[in-house]
């Protein structure tokens, strides 16, 4: 089930007056409590709550007002309402600039979609303003008499299962100066009209004969001070059920049906419940409501937006501090590799570092050299190999990086191991050996040359 | 400034703050790409930095060795000669270059038209003990045909002086 707001959400009690019953004002007093609790009330007690600030909800009769529904060609919802106004001027037989309105109940329907055009013109509920205010009290919400009937006859009677949308609905307000009737097929209604006070069977039989075939079965709910009239009733009853067979209810307290609806309307909302008192005859309190809330949604909008631009700034600037720690970490150890404050950034920065490097390399090359000397240790170990494999060494020469030897070997191959002794030290060597001498001895020698 | 003008002030500056943050929002998301662009090249640098100070390491280690240990004067090669009875030189040249930052290198060339190999090994041993070292940085021995172990030698010895010495 749809929960709906209420027109003055805020309030918890309200006094619901109904003008346009009967001579005397209808009054209910309503609470919000868990539901809404209804009871009977006066306009002076009425009057005296509304001195003290309690809202007082009106009600705008069906024939001051008007309610139609309006087809848009327009599958969107928001296109649709766009043009709504234009339709709804085009239907009305006065200018819409006059009048104080509202569509409700909009959805969509086959290819387009449509709304309930409910309003009056200002003239009417000014007047109907005036009323009130005649009798002391100046109602905060002012709600459309057939919507609110259609509305409270949801609540109170409850549509036999599975009926809904096939059987219609009648409701007949019975009163000596609003009778009304509307009808519908679904949970919207389709037709909301005020009856001829002097003819009401006659106004309902044209109505319902213009809308429904004779003998279509209706369920029939009657309500409103005229009920009253036991004999009345029946006879209205029994006229409308003979050409529109089904079963015929009476609200219960039907004298405050409407007063009631209008309670509910205020307190408990529903999906077509619209204020008529609206724009320039807006109630101070609901306008100062509506202020309200528009102050506290641009508040809340503009502190969104603050919101939204500090999150930025605390996490640029976190991810800024964050570069920052990584750009002076690099710049440090730049630095300290260069031997000097490295300035530059990113790829310059690595080379002028490199350059740096490779200058320093060059610089303290003799200390590695020194640190680490091969040349003797290479010459102990030549000298070692060769002694073993029957070599004699005519000449050796060498520096860190160069060797030259030049002797004679007992085989072909005896001067071979020579090779990978150097080459694992570094040294790039050839062997060059000529043929085998008259004692047999092989000589050679091992210049610099080929791959280390 | 009435109700309706302060609300619609309000907004307009709540539509200000909301624009300039969603504007922010944007612009951070489309610079966040960017931003892990730059620092995945600074990451990259880091790295590169690091394979050349780890390139430099091992002469920065011997620079600092060699700080520690050439910090007296270094001994004379020739005493070294004469203390294990080796031949005497024919020549000895002497020379110098500059390492910069005060160090020098001394180098010391001794020729030895004839001399034992085996005499001429001690001695670079020697040298090459001492503190701080002698350093053998170039030989030629050349065998004379004629007396096994024998040979003409040419042996060049260096050190490094440290800017206190």
């Amino acid at each position: 089930m749809t929960r709906h707001r209420g027109i003055i959400p805020w309030a918890r009690l309200c006094f619901a007056v109904d003008l346009c019953s009967s001579a005397a004002p209808v009054v209910v007093r309503a609470e919000r409590s868990g539901g809404v609790r209804v009871r009977s009330s006066s306009i002076e007690e009425a009057a005296a709550a509304a001195s003290r600030g309690v809202p007082v909800v009106g009600v705008v009769g069906v024939r001051e007002g008007f309610a139609r529904w309006l087809a848009a060609p327009y599958p969107n919802l928001a296109k649709a309402r766009r043009v709504l106004p234009t339709l709804l001027d085009v239907d009305l037989p006065f200018p819409l600039e006059d009048c104080l309105y509202s569509f409700v109940g909009q959805r969509l329907a086959g290819d387009g979609s449509v709304a309930l055009a409910v309003g009056a013109r200002r003239v009417d509920i000014e007047r109907r303003l005036d009323a009130y205010t005649e009798h002391g009290v100046d109602p905060a919400a002012a709600f459309h008499q057939g919507v609110a009937l259609w509305s409270q006859a949801s609540r109170e009677v409850a549509r036999e299962p599975g009926t809904a949308g096939q059987r219609p609905r009648a409701v007949v307000y019975l009163s000596s100066s609003a009778p009304a009737l509307v009808v519908g097929e679904s949970e919207d209604p389709a037709g909301l009209h005020g009856l001829r006070p002097d003819d009401v069977v006659g106004h309902v039989r044209q109505l319902m004969r213009a809308r429904f075939s004779l003998g279509t079965a209706v369920e029939w709910i009657f309500a409103g001070p005229g009920v009253d009239d036991v004999d009345g009733l029946d006879r209205i009853r029994t006229e409308v059920t003979t050409d529109w067979p089904g079963p015929a209810s009476v609200a219960r307290d039907p004298g405050e049906f409407l007063a009631r609806a209008l309670a509910w309307e205020a307190l408990a909302g529903s999906a077509l419940g619209c204020n008529l008192r609206s724009g320039a005859l807006v109630h101070p309190v609901i306008g100062q409501r509506s202020r309200t809330r528009n102050t506290r949604a641009a508040v809340a909008a503009l502190l969104a937006g603050l919101a939204l631009c500090g999150v930025n700034l605390g996490w640029r600037m976190a991810v800024e501090g964050r570069d920052d720690t990584l750009d002076d970490g690099f710049r440090s150890r730049a630095s300290e590799l260069a031997g000097f404050p490295v300035v530059a950034k990113g790829r310059d920065a690595v080379e002028q570092v490199r350059t740096a490097v490779e200058s320093a390399k060059a610089q303290w090359e003799p200390f590695v050299a020194a640190c680490h000397p091969q040349l003797s240790a290479t010459v102990a170990e030549v000298a070692a190999r060769s002694a073993e494999a029957n070599i004699e060494l005519r000449l050796l020469t060498g520096t860190d990086s160069e060797f030259r030897l030049a002797g004679d070997g007992p085989t072909w191959e005896a001067p071979e191991s020579l090779v990978p002794l150097l080459s694992s030290r570094g040294y790039a060597v050839s062997l060059d050996r000529r043929d085998a001498r008259d004692d047999g001895r092989v000589p050679f020698t091992l210049d610099p040359g080929g791959r280390p | 400034m009435n109700g309706s003008g302060f609300s619609r002030v309000l907004w307009l500056v709540a539509a200000v703050a909301v624009v300039a943050g969603v504007a922010m929002s944007a612009a951070t998301l489309l610079g966040l790409a960017n931003r892990q662009k730059r620092r995945a090249a600074k990451h990259g640098y880091l790295r590169e930095l690091d394979a050349i100070a780890a390139e430099l390491a091992p002469y920065r280690a011997a620079h600092e060795q060699c700080r520690r240990t050439a910090t007296g004067q270094p001994v004379s090669p020739e005493g070294l000669l004469k203390e294990i009875g080796g031949p005497t030189a024919d020549d000895v040249r002497r020379g110098t270059r500059d390492l910069g930052n005060g160090w020098q290198a001394a180098r010391k060339t001794f020729v030895f038209n004839k001399a034992a190999i085996a005499a001429i090994m001690t001695f670079v041993e020697k040298a090459e003990a001492a503190e701080p070292p002698w350093n053998l940085v170039r030989c030629d021995v050349r065998a004379l045909s004629r007396e096994r172990g024998m040979a003409a030698v040419t042996v060049e010895l260096e050190t490094l002086q440290g800017p206190t010495n």
